[in-house]
C-alpha cells in the first residue's frame, strides 16, 4: 500500500527525520512509535505533503512525490492529526462534510454516524464545545469521510481516558477489517504494539528498531525503553 | 426632529451599507488569507469607474452598469491576487510583504486613473425618483443600495452556510492546517475569496457611484472607514463587519445633525482608539485557536 524510501525531513538546521525507509501493507495497522521529538509527526505531515521531505513515498503505484496535500487526499491519504484540529466553530456534520469526497456525502455522513453513534447524536453540536475524546472520534471520522486507502493517525489516545483509549482501539481494529491500511504514530507504545501487526520505532528521526510487534513487545530493550516495565 | 431623525437613518443606513460590504470583503480576505488588503478601496474605486463608463460610453441601463462594476472588481481583484499575492503569501513574512505589495499596487491604480480620467467628478444616474413616508424623503437609489445591500448580505450566509465552498471558506479562516488535511485546495480558495470580496467592492462601488459621484480619491475615503469598521467589528469577523459598518453610517448621519462632518470623523477615531483599549479583538471578535 505505502511505500516509503530514504525520506528525509530538514526544519531549517534541524533534522526531523533522517534515511527513513518502511512500508504499509495493505489492511494492516502500522506503528511508528517513539519519544516526544522522535519525528513521528514529522513523517506523517511529510507523506501528507505538509512539511517538504526528500526520498520517495509512493501510494499503490502512485508516486506522491511533488503532489500538493489536497492531491494526496484525492490520491487516498488522509490524516487524523495530532491535537484534533477539528473545526471548532463548525458543527459536527459540517466538519464531516467539509472532509467528504464525491457525491454520496449525505450518505457517508450516515455511515459515520453508524460508526459513530456519539456523533450522530451531536450532529448539529459545534465541535469546538465537544469532549477530547469526542473532538478525536470526529477527526478520525473527517479523515474517514474523503475515503481514503491508507488512513494515518497522529496520537490518537493523547490525553484521553483509558476508557476512550480503548475505543480507539476497537475501532482501528474495526477499520482494518474493512480493508484500510492504518498508518499509527504513537507515543503510547503499549497501546500502538497491541493494535498494530508491525512497528518502527524511531528516535531522535531516525530508525532503531523494526519488527513485528508481537516481537517488539517481548524485547528487553523495548520493554524498559517504551513499555515502563 | 423626528423627521429629521428618520431622514438620517435612512440616509445614514444606505451609507452604511456601503460600509458594511466595504469592510465584508476586507474581513473575508482577513479571515481567509491572514492578510490586509490595502489595494481594496481602488477595487471599489475601479469598479465605480467601470459602472461610470458601462453608463456613459455604452449607455447601458444601471442593471447592466451594475454588472460591469461586479466583473470589473473580480477581473481587477484576480489581477492583484496573480500579482501581488500568490507568489508572496507563503514566502518567510509573506503577510508583511503583502501588506507592502497591495499598497503599492493602490497607488499604481489611483495614480493610473487621475492621470487616464483625471480628478473632475463624474456622475450617473442611477435609480431615478424619490420615495416619500410620511415627511421622510429618500432617494430611490439609497432605498435601492439598502434592498441590494440586505439582498447580498443574505446570499453571502447562505453560500458560507450551506454551500460547499462557503463551508471550505469558513474551514479555512477556522484553520489553515486542518483545511490541507483534509484535503482542500488552500490556494484555489484563496483566490476565489479574494475575487468574492473584489466583485462585492466592485459591485458597492457601481451602486453608491450614483449617490457619492465619481472621483478617485473614493477608493481612500471608504477605506479607512472600512479599516475602522472591521478593527472595532473583530478582524475577521463577517458579523462584526456588518453591524458595525451600518452603525458607522448611522453615527455620520446622526452626528451630522448636531455638528460639522469633520466632528464625526474625530468621533469615529476615539470610538476606534476607546475599543482597542477596552477591547483589542473588537466587539465581535474572538481569540483565535
Amino acid at each position: 500500500m505505502l511505500q516509503v524510501e530514504r525520506l528525509g525531513i530538514r526544519y531549517g538546521a534541524v533534522e526531523a527525520v533522517d534515511n527513513l525507509t518502511f512500508h504499509v501493507p495493505d489492511s494492516t495497522c502500522v506503528a511508528l512509535i517513539g519519544s516526544n521529538g522522535a519525528g513521528k509527526s514529522s513523517v506523517l505531515k511529510g507523506i501528507m505533503g505538509l512539511a517538504s521531505a526528500t526520498g520517495s513515498i509512493r501510494l499503490g503505484n502512485t508516486d506522491l512525490g511533488g503532489l500538493k496535500s489536497h492531491q494526496r487526499v484525492s490520491a487516498g491519504i488522509a490524516l487524523s492529526p495530532e491535537g484534533r484540529h477539528v473545526f471548532a466553530d463548525m458543527s459536527v456534520k459540517e466538519n464531516l462534510l467539509v472532509g467528504a469526497a464525491g457525491h454520496d456525502r449525505e450518505a457517508l455522513v450516515t455511515e459515520m454516524f453508524g460508526l459513530f453513534p456519539r456523533l450522530g447524536e451531536r450532529e448539529k453540536q459545534i465541535a469546538g464545545s465537544m469532549s477530547g475524546g469526542e473532538q478525536q472520534m470526529l477527526a478520525i471520522a473527517r479523515a474517514l469521510m474523503s475515503k481514503p486507502k491508507l488512513l494515518m493517525l497522529d496520537e490518537p489516545t493523547m490525553g484521553l481516558a483509558p476508557i476512550i483509549v480503548d475505543q480507539v482501539i476497537v475501532l482501528i481494529n474495526v477499520l482494518k477489517k474493512r480493508g484500510l491500511s492504518i498508518l499509527l504514530a504513537e507515543q503510547n507504545a503499549e497501546m500502538a504494539l497491541e493494535v498494530a501487526e508491525h512497528a518502527y520505532v524511531l528516535e531522535t528521526g531516525r530508525l532503531k528498531r523494526e519488527g513485528a510487534s508481537a516481537d517488539l513487545a517481548r524485547d528487553p530493550a523495548i520493554q524498559e525503553d517504551y513499555l515502563g516495565l | 426632529m423626528l423627521d429629521l431623525f428618520l431622514q438620517q437613518s435612512m440616509n445614514g443606513f444606505a451609507q452604511g451599507m456601503s460600509y458594511a460590504l466595504i469592510a465584508l470583503g476586507l474581513t473575508m480576505v482577513f479571515g481567509v488569507l491572514h492578510i490586509i488588503n490595502f489595494a481594496h478601496g481602488e477595487v471599489y474605486m475601479v469598479g465605480a469607474l467601470g459602472a461610470v463608463l458601462a453608463a456613459t460610453y455604452l449607455g447601458a441601463p444601471y442593471f447592466v452598469v451594475l454588472g460591469v462594476g461586479i466583473v470589473v472588481g473580480m477581473a481587477l481583484a484576480w489581477l492583484i491576487a496573480l500579482a501581488g499575492i500568490g507568489k508572496v503569501l507563503d514566502r518567510k513574512d509573506g503577510s508583511s510583504t503583502v501588506l507592502l505589495t497591495t499598497f503599492a499596487i493602490s497607488i499604481i491604480l489611483y495614480e493610473a486613473v487621475v492621470t487616464f480620467f483625471g480628478p473632475t467628478p463624474l456622475r450617473i444616474e442611477g435609480i431615478p425618483g424619490r420615495s416619500e413616508f410620511g415627511q421622510t424623503v429618500v432617494t430611490n437609489q439609497r432605498l435601492f443600495v439598502i434592498a441590494v445591500g440586505l439582498f447580498v448580505l443574505a446570499g453571502i450566509e447562505f453560500v458560507l452556510r450551506r454551500s460547499d465552498i462557503g463551508r471550505q471558506i469558513r474551514a479555512l479562516a477556522s484553520s489553515a492546517f486542518a483545511a490541507q488535511v483534509v484535503g482542500i485546495n488552500v490556494e484555489r480558495i484563496r483566490v476565489v475569496t479574494f475575487v468574492a470580496a473584489g466583485a462585492l467592492a466592485g459591485l458597492t462601488g457601481a451602486l453608491m457611484v450614483p449617490i457619492t459621484l465619481f472621483s478617485p480619491t473614493i477608493g481612500h475615503s471608504i477605506i479607512i472607514n472600512a479599516f475602522v469598521v472591521v478593527v472595532i467589528g473583530g478582524m475577521g469577523s463577517a458579523a462584526g463587519a456588518v453591524v458595525c459598518g451600518i452603525a458607522l453610517g448611522l453615527l455620520e448621519a446622526y452626528v451630522a445633525i448636531f455638528m460639522p462632518q469633520q466632528f464625526a470623523s474625530a468621533l469615529i477615531y476615539a470610538l476606534l482608539l476607546v475599543t482597542l483599549l477596552i477591547r483589542p479583538k473588537g466587539l465581535f471578535g474572538r481569540a483565535r485557536a
